[in-house]
């Protein structure tokens, strides 16, 4: 189907709505730093698990999900379940989410300086910002490419796209900060949970749940529906890669800023459990829906084509006219609230954590409230402006889904394994948690210069190595500092 | 192989039907909490 003027319409008609909700509405309730990052913590429980889906529901993860779907068949659902244990494991135990919700935290940095030292924050800050854009950086350039695929918008425009895309999010992010996020959501996820279901109901009406499987079955064979083959320890899905998501998912829910942010703006630990506890239910949807969208794709089209193009054109080859722009609208809500709300995450570690610390060093003091929010709002258009030239120039290579998790963990193994052993493990010392970080960052920076087929190879495995090394670094590390200096005066505020 | 099919074909409607549910159910409750998150921002800004 092509984009008509009905479909365009009504994007417009959103974009107008979602402009003024969030800029003319909100300016009005942002008073200090602690509205903007946090909604000086007024959220309840289901507008946080709202926001929290909106947050974490992108046209990016429609995109990795559906290009795992497209390439690896049915077996590739197994990726859905790692998150889903996670989170049921984090809200029902508490375990490591209910002591940092206790602390009243706006940033795991923060963390850092008070159990071990600003040092530590600092490194740490650094580590999240580099690995947090990186991650970030590929979104606008597959985003655009999508969205011009949809619309039928020539690809060399893709550029104009992207700014275009990210202009919008900018206005209402740095105006209304996570209020403004939090209502926008509220529309965004009416159109986002729309879309989701129409796409997976119609497609399976349009192609047929017999001809999806046979279509796997006939040209992937066995390992297109068995993520177990060959074997449980060689299969692409097997152990190995179920122990590095399993791991990964929970460092994912501890300390990535985006979601963690979410658990420090609701209003009790109690509410920031019941969050995690259902996130789960709605995470296993998040990744099955998309996976198999990619799966309806490969039936669909019986003549290969991109990977990362299969989703948009199926979603144009079978979508009505109309509701496309339905649709659209709705994958552009996505891709708003998250761009939003990763904008906000990560310019909060760069100013609070890395240019805060480096104007208290120099000056003795916190920076003002007022300065804070300023510092933070130009890093937010330093970071856009990164993640442009980044989506420009970057090639990926492998799955996206992988290149994603991979500059997550140049600091999610050290962070892991740092809040946990620093909060249950009374030895765990400063050194232990620069060493950890420093050897859990050596395999995904490894993956991120290695081959495309060495990539594919050694995923999983670089993937729990990553954790292996720095639960390492920090037992080692901390066992030798008490070994020279057994006196905790370093860590003593904590 | 077959065993893989079914439990695949379950787990997708099992994911479609909860998400739809959890949707709706969300979007109704949250308009309430939104009116309450506003009203205690409200308040906060008439105090300061």
């Amino acid at each position: 189907m092509t984009f008509t003027a009905v479909d365009i319409s009504i994007v417009a008609l959103y974009i107008v709505l979602i402009f003024y909700s969030g800029t003319l509405i909100m300016n009005k309730y942002i008073g200090g730093i602690g509205d903007y990052l946090v909604a000086d913590r007024t959220m309840g429980f289901h507008l946080g698990l709202l926001s929290m889906m909106c947050t974490e529901i992108g046209m990016i993860t429609y995109i990795y999900y559906a290009e795992l779907g497209y390439k690896a068949g049915l077996a590739s659902l197994i990726i859905a379940f790692p998150p889903m244990i996670a989170y049921f494991f984090l809200g029902r135990t508490g375990f490591i989410i209910k002591p940092l919700l206790e602390m009243k935290i706006m940033t795991i940095p923060e963390y850092f300086s008070k159990r071990f030292s600003k040092g530590v924050r600092f490194y740490v800050g650094i580590l999240m910002a580099v690995g947090g854009i990186l991650n970030f950086g590929v979104f606008p350039g597959v985003e655009a490419k999508f969205i011009n695929t949809v619309t039928g918008i020539p690809q060399h425009y893709v550029l104009l796209t992207m700014i275009v895309l990210l202009t919008l999010v900018l206005i209402y992010t740095l105006v209304g900060g996570m209020v403004s996020i939090i209502l926008t959501n509220y529309l965004q996820y009416a159109l986002l949970s729309f879309g989701m279901i129409f796409i997976t109901a119609y497609g399976v009406y349009v192609i047929g749940w017999g001809n999806i499987v046979d279509s796997v079955i006939t040209r992937m064979g066995e390992k297109g529906v068995n993520p177990f083959f060959p074997s449980l320890f060689k299969g692409e899905f097997g152990v190995g890669f179920i122990i590095w998501q399993l791991l990964m998912w929970t460092a994912v829910l501890v300390a990535w800023q985006a979601i963690s942010m979410r658990l420090f703006s609701s209003k009790d630990s109690k509410t920031g459990m019941k969050i995690y506890s259902w996130s789960g239910l709605m995470f296993l949807s998040r990744a099955i829906l998309p996976i198999f969208w990619g799966i309806m794709a490969f039936a669909y089209f019986s003549e290969p084509v991109g990977s990362l193009d299969a989703l948009p054109l199926l979603i144009k080859a079978i979508i009505p006219s109309g509701i496309l722009g339905l649709i659209f609208a709705g994958l552009l809500a996505a891709s708003m609230s998250t761009y939003a709300s990763y904008l906000l995450s990560w310019s909060s570690i760069v100013s609070q954590d890395i240019i805060g610390s480096i104007i208290k060093f120099i000056t003795g003091k916190e920076a003002s409230a007022k300065n804070q929010l300023i510092i933070s709002r130009l890093t937010v258009a330093a970071v856009m402006i990164f993640i442009i030239w980044w989506s420009l120039f970057h090639k990926l290579e492998g799955y996206l889904y992988f290149y994603l998790q991979m500059t997550g963990m140049l600091f999610l193994p050290g962070t892991l394994i740092s809040i946990g052993l620093g909060i249950y493990w009374k030895k765990s010392r400063t050194a232990g948690a620069y060493l950890a970080f420093t050897l859990g960052a050596l395999p995904p920076l490894l993956y991120l210069f290695i081959s495309e087929n060495l990539k594919n190879a050694w995923a999983s495995r670089i993937g729990w190595g990553g954790f292996l090394l720095a639960f390492i670094g920090m037992v080692v590390g901390s066992l030798v500092q008490n070994m020279i200096s057994p006196k905790n005066t370093e860590e003593a505020a904590s | 192989m077959s065993a893989w099919i079914i439990f695949w074909g379950l787990v997708v409607l099992f994911s479609l039907l909860s998400f739809t549910y959890m949707s709706v159910k969300i979007l109704i409750k949250s308009i309430a909490e939104l009116k309450s998150m506003f009203g205690a921002l409200e308040e906060k800004r008439k105090a300061s």
